[in-house]
């Protein structure tokens, strides 16, 4: 009986030791297919990668590209890579990993997708850019600049004016200090400062006015003269607004009789384009466009704000966490974009003599935003208050210090970092908006 | 107990022990590939480790600086680290890792086993080849092999590799 008992216990001890055996077994099975999994998977994600960035420097090298490369070998695996064009200028790099490994526990091959998206990168993005930067300009201690700046010039800063966002320039910095008791050379960057960062100044009209041929409007003259163009913005209270227009050839004084529109009729992408002449604005914005006129010679290409060119809600708001300071208003859905080939002039008339309110993002393509006649004898105007951007060849005056014409003001919409007005101008080099792997 | 229940006895007992010998046999291995496994996952993140580390500095020295490179002729011709670049912290451009080797004994932050970390860097060339070619381009690839005498008695290495290109999008 002794020994039947004993063989019974050794029994039960051999199965129970089986059983830990198996467990602890399995248990290191699990741990190796992990790690066979985990290095799998990084091989596989480097080999997706890597096609990825080959297919971004060909893009890098001839923005034009599309094609295809198939099953590059690498890393055990290989790699397919696509470029195609889509949508107006966007271009996709789809570049496939394919690698042969453990996978879920089993031996299989798996893939591994990157995907890229590109897009030309817009001028709105900057909250101040000047392609010429004149060589006796300082921006002064006092001198804040707000969102991202770049110029294609040397910057000249005396003292420390403040750029709040992110500065490049191509031809450097030059800080110089304790002069005409400015202080010590010291600008503060506080979004950074880099450089050398080329982005020419371009304007394809070609582009902005195909967009207004397709989807939009584009004003021309039958005889093909120079047209003027007189937008008058008006918030229907409607969810898209209207727009009185009239025209006339430039160099005459009659308009014609004005036209009320719906703008989701007239311009159901957002682009009003006048091919040739110059644009006068004003009224209330209620929805997202991009007005703009075009030029033959220097004689046009004019955009005249004739009095307040606003948003039907403010694109700021006060911050309630931080009393006096504002934020940008999660409510407003309207942006413009101003296109002027030549520059934007703010006219000289009672309206605009008690300040002026501009909510755009401004591209001056020969010049800067200026003020009609203005000169030290005008009259101090108030404030010019420019809340979007400025984009701009050159600065041009707009004020004096003797109080004459305006004290200008530039606030950056934050918005323009993530979107942009329709088909807004767009520098010639893409830039990435998507990154997914 | 008569002698037949001893005989049992006795073979139960031999049993009982040979069951223990293997089961123990089996916790020694399993603890040994257990541990072996903690080793190369950690040899492999080491490894994307210093991948990611590359990727992050300049594609060429002559594009350290945020220059453009128009031709490849301009890039460097010798893959390596530049002189005055003695440690990994100093090294500020992708082909700086080229012949780049470490141990992890003196990483106080790794206390398990120690690792040896060897790079190499090459050209490739897309429509030539992934592995390397003798020619400067546009594109390079860094490999990093890793080995330690706890993967399998040094006999194991991990290699990752990944190309990294010159393009500038803003």
């Amino acid at each position: 009986m002794g020994g039947k008992a004993i063989l019974l216990v050794v029994i039960a001890f051999s199965l129970m030791f089986s059983v830990v055996n198996f467990n602890s077994s399995n248990t290191t099975t699990r741990a190796v297919e992990n790690l066979s999994e985990y290095y799998s998977r990084t091989n596989l994600q480097n080999i997706a990668a890597s096609g990825a960035n080959m297919a971004a420097n060909i893009i890098f090298k001839d923005p034009t590209w599309t094609g295809s490369f198939t099953k590059l070998p690498f890393q055990g695996g290989y790699i397919d890579i696509n470029v195609t064009k889509f949508a107006v200028d966007k271009i996709k790099i789809t570049s496939t990993g394919y690698l042969t490994g453990i996978y879920d526990s089993e031996i299989k091959e798996d893939t591994s997708l990157v995907k890229i998206i590109l897009e030309p990168s817009s001028f709105s993005k900057f909250g101040y850019y000047t392609n010429k930067w004149p060589s006796g300009g300082y921006l002064v201690t006092g001198d804040t600049v707000d969102g991202p700046f770049h110029t294609q010039g040397k910057l000249l800063t005396l003292g420390s004016p403040v750029f709040m966002g992110k500065v490049t320039t191509k031809g450097g910095i030059s800080s110089i200090g304790n002069v005409y008791g400015y202080g010590p050379a010291d600008p503060e960057f506080l979004g950074g400062y880099e450089s050398p960062v080329d982005v020419p100044f371009t304007l394809n009209t070609t582009k902005i006015k195909d967009a207004g041929n397709y989807d939009g409007k584009v004003f021309q003259d039958a005889g093909g003269n120079a047209l003027d163009v007189r937008l008058v913005f008006s918030d229907d209270g409607s969810s898209i607004g209207t727009v009185e227009y009239s025209t006339r050839v430039t160099g005459t004084s009659t308009w014609s009789t004005p036209v009320t529109a719906k703008l989701d009729t007239l311009a159901p992408n957002g682009v009003i384009w006048n091919t040739k002449g110059n644009l006068y604005l004003s009224g209330t914005v209620n929805g997202k466009y991009t007005v703009g006129t075009g030029k033959s010679s220097s004689s046009y290409g004019y955009v005249y704000l004739e009095d307040d060119i606003v948003y039907r809600d403010s694109p700021l708001i006060s911050d309630p966490a931080n009393p006096g300071y504002t934020i940008t208003n999660p409510d407003c859905a309207d942006m413009l974009g101003v296109v002027a080939e030549k520059q934007v002039v703010v006219k000289d008339n009672t309206a605009n003599r008690n300040n002026i309110n501009i909510h755009a993002s401004l591209f001056n393509y020969d010049g800067g935003i200026t003020v009609e006649g203005i000169s030290p004898s005008k009259p101090n105007m108030g404030t010019m208050k420019i809340l979007g951007g400025l984009i701009e060849n050159e600065a041009q005056t707009t004020g004096y210090t003797n109080g004459a014409g305006y004290r200008q003001v530039i606030k950056f919409d934050k918005r323009f970092e993530t979107t942009t007005p329709p088909y807004f101008p767009a520098t010639e080099t893409y830039e990435i908006v998507s990154w997914f792997e | 107990m008569n002698t037949g229940q001893m005989l049992i006895s006795i073979a139960a007992m031999i049993l009982l022990s040979i069951v223990i010998i293997n089961v123990n046999r089996n916790s020694l291995t399993n603890t040994q590939n257990m541990d072996q496994t903690k080793y190369e996952i950690l040899a492999v993140s080491l490894g994307n480790a210093v991948i990611h580390e590359a990727f992050s500095k300049a594609f060429d020295e002559e594009t350290a600086n945020n220059n453009i490179v128009n031709d490849e002729d301009e890039l460097t011709l010798s893959l390596g680290h530049e002189s005055g670049e003695l440690n990994r912290k100093d090294f500020d451009d992708f082909d700086d890792y080229n012949y780049y080797s470490e141990n992890t004994k003196s990483d106080s932050t790794i206390i398990s086993a120690d690792f040896n970390i060897n790079c190499r860097v090459f050209y490739v060339d897309p429509n030539v080849s992934l592995d390397y070619v003798n020619n400067r381009t546009y594109h390079k690839r860094i490999e990093v092999s890793v080995t330690s005498p706890f993967l399998n008695e040094g006999q194991d290495t991990v290699k990752l590799s990944k190309i990294n290109s010159h393009f500038y999008f803003r």
